[in-house]
């Protein structure tokens, strides 16, 4: 089970004693929440991790405690919430494909424009990222933006680590395809 | 720019919050988490709140919402509806009986003592829990789903029918802000823990959505439906972060449920332990 301060052992204490169960939020809630926020916003992500924790806490005599992190698991419950919230995510990133940046009025040309094809490489990757399937996208997430590794991102979704594998492949060559058809084009 | 590298720095705008934004969700957790006792799981409204979190009963689909005027209306169409429906108060000796199902399928039925002074019962994913009356503010101690012999706690009585609630809008507004410090907006949970699982007077139901009709800042949602699937319309309205919704049948305006709720299934007066309607 790991260390006596392990989330395992502290969630293995917390089925006799629930309050114990607020150290898993205290230290992980954060970093679900910014999960959250990156795929729904923050008002919505606000709302979800409070769910995520609570689904969390019902479920915590079925944790596999042979795992010391949970923060995998957590992980995964707040990714099947973003799944019940497809349609708000898509529209979270044209949300984002649709903010006209406004340069410094005092910025030196060359940065004003450095600025700009920044903020359009942006509004063109949160448009792949809308377009593409959930299950590609809930793996390039959860490595892109949360650094999970493979093994782990398995975990969090209960799928092969060759499926991890195969979806990052397929995700990362559509949003890479996304923004050289758009590059190609401004220039062209 | 190499993809992994955008996609970092766009996850770069999205800081961590702070503690205080926190603050609510953990503040959820703990009220779940100081449910005394597996039997108070639903009869209590504290206990309640807890439930109708951890819940996702009514999942929202899309749809703008529109103004103050058309959720009124919908609430009005929803009153005329409720009161029409038959009245049969069950006596005090009777059984009120559930079935609900939550949003991941799972299946529940409970008896609950109509007047509280009579032992209760809850089948849930194959468990059978009792609920042991209260009695003269002593009801025996429940661990798990077995009743611990000789030991007893105090407590409440909760009657699954409350004979005395208020059947008209302007009353029952007044009787939740009077339970809700003042503020008819908060009072989403409250109204929860009165109608979950107990038998509601249609007239008292409808004096609910009568006293909706005055909370601030209500919009109408279409294309929601309740744990069990049935589409409706939902009256919607935020409160200190929260967002509650009230869901109504698309064509008979009867209402289905509260989002974050089990849906009911069945429901009806007994006279026994494991009979149903």
């Amino acid at each position: 089970m790991g260390p006596p301060d392990s989330d395992a052992a502290i969630i293995e204490r917390s089925t006799r004693h629930p309050e114990r169960f607020a150290e898993i939020f205290d230290r992980h809630a954060p970093h679900i929440q910014r999960y959250l926020a990156r795929r729904l916003g923050a008002q919505t992500a606000d709302d979800l991790v409070a769910e995520t924790f609570l689904i969390a806490f019902d479920k915590r005599s079925r944790y596999q405690l042979e795992r010391p992190d949970a923060r995998p698991w957590l992980y995964g419950i707040a990714t099947n919430l973003v799944g019940k919230h497809r349609r708000e995510e898509v529209r979270e990133y044209r949300l984002r494909n649709a903010i006209v940046p406004v340069p410094d009025a005092d910025g030196h040309a060359d940065v004003v424009a450095a600025r700009v094809t920044a903020q359009a490489m942006h509004r063109m990757l949160a448009a792949a990222l809308a377009d593409l399937n959930h299950g590609d996208r809930d793996v390039l997430l959860l490595i892109a933006w949360e650094g999970l590794p493979y093994e782990e991102v398995a975990h969090a979704l209960a799928i092969p680590v060759g499926t991890v594998r195969s979806r990052l492949n397929r995700a990362r060559r559509l949003v890479r395809a996304a923004l050289d058809v758009k590059e190609t084009a401004n220039h062209g | 720019m190499d993809d992994l590298a955008l996609l970092s720095e766009m996850a770069d705008r999205t800081p961590l919050p702070a503690a205080a934004d926190l603050a609510p969700a953990r503040a959820k957790l703990m009220t779940a988490a100081a449910r005394p006792k597996r039997r108070r799981y639903l009869v209590s409204a504290a206990a309640a709140v807890g439930l109708a979190a951890a819940i996702t009963g009514v999942v929202m689909l899309d749809g703008p919402p529109s103004a103050q005027g058309e959720a009124v209306e919908v609430l009005r169409l929803a009153a005329d509806a409720t009161r029409a429906l038959p009245d049969t108060p069950p006596r005090p000796d009777q059984f009120v009986y559930t079935k609900t199902q939550d949003g991941r399928g799972g299946i529940r039925e409970v008896w609950l003592s109509s007047d509280g002074t009579r032992d209760g019962l809850i089948e849930q994913g194959g468990t059978t829990m009792p609920l042991p009356a209260c009695r003269d503010g002593e009801a025996p101690v429940v661990k798990g789903a077995d009743v611990v012999p000789g030991a007893t706690e105090p407590c409440d009585p909760h009657p699954a029918y409350q004979p005395d609630l208020p059947t008209d809008g302007a009353a029952m507004a007044d009787y939740l802000r009077a339970r809700n410090e003042g503020n008819l907006n908060s009072m989403a949970k409250y109204v929860y823990g009165m109608v979950a699982e107990s038998y509601v007077r249609p007239a008292v139901l409808a004096a609910v959505f009568e006293a909706v009709t005055r909370i601030d800042g209500l919009t109408v949602v279409e294309g929601v439906e309740d744990a069990a699937g049935r589409p409706g319309v939902g009256v919607r309205w935020t409160f200190d972060g929260s967002t509650n919704t009230l869901v109504f049948d698309k064509d008979s305006h009867v209402f289905l449920g509260m989002s974050g709720t089990a849906a009911v299934l069945v429901s009806g007066v007994v006279d026994e332990v494991g009979e149903r309607p």
